[in-house]
C-alpha cells in the first residue's frame, strides 16, 4: 500500500518536472518543441476550420436577424447624413483630383508593396489570461518560422496592427495580439516628426480593447485623437502601421503620463489576417 | 493487443470526450458566446474523470486535455498540461479516504477546482509578468479577476451537470464495472464511481 502511494507521488512528481521542463525550453522563441504539436496541428485545423465555417455562418445569420431593427432607425438617420455628405462628396472629388496628381508626382507607392504578404484564416480565439494567444492556419511549411530575432508583423486587410506571430508548427502559428499585456512594440505619432513612444498592451485595459502608450518623452506634444504607427525601430514591424488612436490621457502608479489607445482593428470581427512575411527579394 | 482490449474502450471514450469538447469550446467561445460566458468544458472533463474515475484517470486525461489546450492557445506548451494534471489529481484527492462518490459532491468540487485554478492563474501572473517593467500588484489582479472568476464558476457548475451524465451514462467504463486488482481503492487512486 505505502509502495503504491510512494510511486504514485513518484509519478507526479517526475511528471511534473518534465512539464516544468517543457514550460521553460518551448518558451524560447523559435523553439523546436513547438513542433511537438505538429502532428496534432495537423488534425485539427481542417476539424477547427470546417467548426469555424458552420459558427461563421450561424453568427452572420444572427447578426442579420438582429440588425434588421436597427437597420430602420439606422435608415432615417442615414437619410439626412446622406445630404449632408453629398455636399462633403463635391468637394471630396476636388480634394482627390489633388491627391492624384501629387501621387503621380511623388511617384509613392503602396507602403507595403515590397513586403511578401500571406493571408490566414484565425482557427481559435483567446480562452482567458495565459491562453490568450490565437492560432491561425499558417505555419512553417507557409515560411513562417520563428527565430529569437526574428517575428513577423500580423496585420489585417487595410494593414492595421494585429499583432506578432509568437510560435508557429508545421501547419498552424500563434499569434500574440496587440491587447495583450506581453506585447510592446515602438511607435510613433503619424506626423512629420512625430514623438517616438512604446505602446503595450495592459492587463486591465484589454477587456475594454484598449492599450497603453508610455515612455512618452516629456517635451512631446501629443492629443487626443492623434494616430500612432510602428516606428520600424528594433526591426520586428516594418514602419507605418497604423495602431490607433489616443483617446485619453491618464498618470501611472509612478505619476507618469500615458496615454490611452484604441487599436484600429476590430478584434471582434477577424476572421481572416495578414502576415507581413518580409521584404520580396 | 491485450492493452488495447482491456483500454480499449476508456481510450476510444476519452478521444472522443476530449476532442469533441476542445473543438466545440473552441468553436462557439469569442465567436458565438463571450469568453467570459463560455464554461471551460475541458477542465469540467478533466474534473469530473478524476472524481468519478480516481487519480489515474484524472491525470492522464488532465495531462492530454492540457496538450491540446495548450497547442490551441496557450503561450508556452506545457503549462495547460500541468494545470490540468493537478485539476484531475486535487478532484480524485478531494474525497480520500473514502466519501463515497456522488454528484452533488462532484459538482462541489467543479466549483472548488474552478476557483483554485483562477486564483493560480492570478499566481502566474503576478509571478511571471510577460514586460519586465510592468509588474501588476497582487491585489489589483485579485479585484480584476473577482467577478469574472465568480461568474466563472457559476457557468462551470451548471455546464458540469450533463458532462456528468454523459460520463455515468456513456462513460469510459462498463456501468456497475468493478475494477479487480485494484489495491488502493479510497485512496482516491481507483475508487470506483458507484451511484
Amino acid at each position: 500500500m505505502r509502495k503504491v502511494v510512494r510511486t504514485r507521488i513518484f509519478t507526479v512528481v517526475l511528471t511534473s518536472l518534465i512539464l516544468l521542463a517543457l514550460i521553460l525550453l518551448s518558451s524560447f522563441p523559435g523553439s523546436p518543441l513547438n513542433h511537438l504539436t505538429s502532428p496534432v496541428s495537423a488534425i485539427f485545423k481542417p476539424i477547427q476550420s470546417s467548426f469555424r465555417s458552420v459558427t461563421g455562418n450561424i453568427s452572420d445569420f444572427w447578426i442579420s436577424l438582429t440588425d434588421g431593427m436597427s437597420i430602420r432607425q439606422e435608415n432615417e438617420k442615414l437619410a439626412q447624413e446622406n445630404a449632408q455628405l453629398k455636399n462633403k462628396v463635391s468637394q471630396l472629388e476636388a480634394a482627390g483630383r489633388n491627391y492624384e496628381e501629387l501621387k503621380t508626382a511623388l511617384q509613392l507607392k503602396d507602403k507595403f508593396d515590397r513586403y511578401e504578404i500571406a493571408g490566414a484564416r484565425i482557427l481559435t480565439r483567446e480562452l482567458g489570461t495565459w491562453f490568450d494567444v490565437f492560432k491561425i492556419g499558417s505555419g512553417t511549411a507557409d515560411g513562417i518560422t520563428i527565430t529569437e530575432s526574428e517575428s513577423f508583423a500580423v496585420v489585417d486587410a487595410q494593414s492595421r496592427l494585429i499583432g506578432r506571430v509568437l510560435s508557429s508548427d508545421l501547419t498552424t502559428a500563434k499569434v500574440l495580439p496587440l491587447l495583450h499585456e506581453g506585447f510592446a512594440v515602438s511607435a510613433r505619432v503619424n506626423e512629420v516628426n512625430g514623438a517616438i513612444v512604446r505602446l503595450r498592451g495592459d492587463i486591465e485595459l484589454k477587456e475594454d480593447n484598449l492599450c497603453v502608450a508610455d515612455q512618452i518623452p516629456t517635451s512631446s506634444d501629443l492629443r487626443i485623437g492623434d494616430e500612432l504607427v510602428t516606428s520600424g525601430l528594433g526591426g520586428l514591424f516594418p514602419e507605418g502601421i497604423l495602431i490607433g488612436s489616443i483617446i485619453e490621457f491618464r498618470d501611472d502608479a509612478a505619476g507618469r503620463k500615458i496615454a490611452i489607445v484604441r487599436p484600429s482593428v476590430d478584434f471582434d470581427n477577424m476572421s481572416v489576417v495578414f502576415i507581413m512575411k518580409g521584404l520580396q527579394s | 493487443m491485450r492493452f488495447l482490449k482491456k483500454h480499449g474502450r476508456q481510450i476510444l471514450v476519452y478521444s472522443i470526450y476530449i476532442i469533441s469538447l476542445t473543438v466545440f469550446q473552441f468553436a462557439l467561445s469569442g465567436w458565438l458566446v463571450p469568453i467570459s460566458y463560455m464554461p471551460d468544458l475541458v477542465l469540467i472533463l478533466v474534473v469530473v474523470c478524476g472524481s468519478f474515475f480516481g487519480s489515474d484517470d484524472g491525470m492522464i486525461i488532465g495531462i492530454l486535455a492540457g496538450f491540446l489546450r495548450d497547442m490551441m492557445v496557450g503561450r508556452v506548451l506545457g503549462l495547460g498540461m500541468l494545470l490540468f494534471m493537478f485539476a484531475g489529481l486535487t478532484a480524485s484527492i478531494f474525497l480520500k479516504n473514502s466519501i463515497r462518490r456522488n454528484p452533488l459532491l462532484t459538482i462541489i468540487q467543479v466549483a472548488a477546482v474552478s476557483l483554485i485554478y483562477e486564483i493560480v492563474i492570478v499566481i502566474l501572473t503576478f509571478l511571471f509578468p510577460m514586460l519586465p517593467d510592468q509588474v501588476y500588484s497582487f491585489d489589483m489582479l485579485i479585484n480584476l479577476r473577482y467577478s469574472d472568476a465568480l461568474r466563472k464558476i457559476l457557468v462551470n457548475v451548471v455546464a458540469a451537470v450533463p458532462i456528468m451524465f454523459l460520463l455515468h451514462y456513456a462513460g469510459p467504463y462498463r456501468r456497475g464495472q468493478q475494477r479487480t486488482g485494484m489495491e488502493d481503492e479510497g485512496e482516491g487512486g481507483h475508487a470506483w464511481h458507484k451511484i
